[in-house]
């Protein structure tokens, strides 16, 4: 009887003791939980020169200026480095999470200007509401400035428009390795030539491995479904680069067997084999604003 | 007889004694800065959850670290991926104690107080002495308030070459809570 007796005595001071151990339970319990997305599976919205499922947020603008430079083929042209062969230049802004607006200019071929748009429509998350992917749409309109001969195809302004639209789907793996899936549609209304096709489809994939915390390893292929006439030569992009970040900045190194840095463009079609040495290398330079 | 009763009450004193006032929030305000030559930035979070422990004169906190918001979101995204890894470490928390005389019935500000505790930040723990300052506001709220510094390589968190210059390896830590009473 005394032994209960003691035992109920003594109950809250041990119930006491469980509290005090208790306070970092209770504190997790009361914490708002954080946003369950999964974040950081690229370094930038861009794999290399395709998008990638990273968005720029709301009231960002990311200015991004690339460069493709000449062939690699020896010291006589400073391994290709005295040829700019290519100059992007672009602005994406984040209307909200979901909705990025882009403006590029890209210098080859064909002096083209592009207008884009890309929803962001579901991301990874982890968590209670747990969801395997990320999922967005790129879309884009390239206006060709370039001069034409003969006068008419000059002064044809729809044969001066191609369309982009790609669906992105992405995964982070674990921490290092994030897997990019692109299926591409474009649409040309005027080709070069009367055999080349109007549509192309091509299969964007890729990824990234990160080997440090600020530095990472990038491999993309475009490979194009074959179309069975003359356009079915050298039109798969292969390139494999480095992206660096520097907390704010973006830095992209990257070889590549492409010369053209918009997606309407270099998806399908490009200047030589990657793996018959026709390299060249290229960079982007990365700088996010906050307006 | 007379034992039953002397049990009994001094049951319910042990019982009174640790039906103690304890105050919650979890819309603490948490700043931390970094500034260096090159660079000043800073992140915001309020979702900070602290719990006070009137009589025992205990304050603890939890603050989830994906919480914090920059003014940069690449900066929020590397932040969690390459500092503080808050997929593998969720939270920084932190518990100590004041010895301090404050009373907590009437409107009052105390300066100084000082805090002594444990603060566990990305896989370390390690103690840490805060000063504060309580404030018993006219609506009999409790309002906390502290700045200090944190250095990251005490915390396991390396800053890169590349960055040395944008990221000072001292931050500047402030949290604000306000505890309201029923």
């Amino acid at each position: 009887m005394k032994k209960i007796l003691l035992l109920i005595y003594l109950t809250p001071i041990i119930l006491f003791s469980q509290e005090e151990e208790d306070l970092f339970g209770e504190l997790d319990n009361l914490t708002i939980k954080a946003e369950s997305e999964v974040n950081a599976t690229f370094k930038s919205s861009r794999l290399m020169l395709g998008q990638s499922t990273e968005r720029v947020k709301a009231k960002q603008l990311h200015m991004r200026i690339s460069h493709v430079f000449g062939k690699i083929k020896g010291i006589d042209n400073f391994f290709g480095m005295d040829h700019i062969n290519n100059m992007h230049m672009s602005f994406e802004y984040g209307l909200n999470d979901y909705i990025q607006l882009g403006l590029a200019r890209s210098n080859k071929p064909d002096k083209t200007y592009s207008g884009s748009v890309k929803l962001s429509l579901y991301r990874q998350r982890d968590g209670e509401k747990t969801f395997p992917l990320s999922l967005s749409y790129f879309g884009g309109i390239d206006y060709k400035s370039r001069k034409y001969t003969p006068k008419e195809r000059d002064e044809y302004f729809s044969g001066r428009l191609d369309y982009v639209n790609q669906v992105l789907v992405s995964r982070k793996f674990n921490k290092k390795l994030s897997l990019l899936l692109s299926p591409t549609w474009i649409h040309r209304n005027l080709t070069d030539n009367s055999n080349e096709p109007n549509n192309i489809y091509t299969i964007g994939m890729g990824g990234r491995y990160l080997f440090s915390r600020s530095m990472s390893v990038n491999l993309e292929y475009f490979y194009a479904l074959p179309t069975f006439d003359s356009y079915d030569v050298k039109k798969n992009s292969f390139s494999i680069g480095l992206d660096i970040e520097t907390g704010g900045h973006v830095f992209q190194l990257f070889f590549t067997d492409a010369f053209a840095l918009h997606p309407g463009k270099f998806a399908i079609n490009q200047s030589g084999d990657f793996f018959n040495r026709d390299i060249n290398f290229g960079f982007s330079i990365l700088r996010e604003f906050s307006l | 007889m007379k034992k039953t009763t002397l049990f009994l009450i001094s049951f319910l004193a042990i019982n009174i004694g640790i039906a103690q006032e304890k105050l919650t929030t979890r819309t603490g305000k948490v700043i931390f800065q970094s500034e260096t030559a090159i660079e000043t930035f800073s992140a915001e979070n309020n979702q900070a959850a602290s719990i006070l422990l009137v009589d025992k004169k205990v304050i603890a906190f939890n603050v989830l670290l994906k919480s914090f918001k920059f003014e940069k979101a690449l900066m929020e995204d590397h932040f969690n991926e390459k500092y503080v890894n808050s997929d593998k470490y969720p939270a920084a928390k932190f518990k100590g104690s004041f010895t301090n005389e404050i009373n907590f019935k009437t409107p009052n500000t105390y300066k100084g107080v000082i805090i002594r505790g444990n603060m566990n930040f990305h896989g370390v723990t390690k103690p840490l002495t805060v000063i504060a300052d309580i404030k018993i506001n006219d609506d009999n709220s409790i309002s906390f308030l502290s700045t200090f510094k944190l250095n990251l390589e005490e915390y396991n968190i390396e800053i890169p070459s590349l960055v040395k210059d944008k990221i000072s390896p001292d931050v500047a830590v402030s949290i604000e809570t306000n505890y309201k009473r029923s």
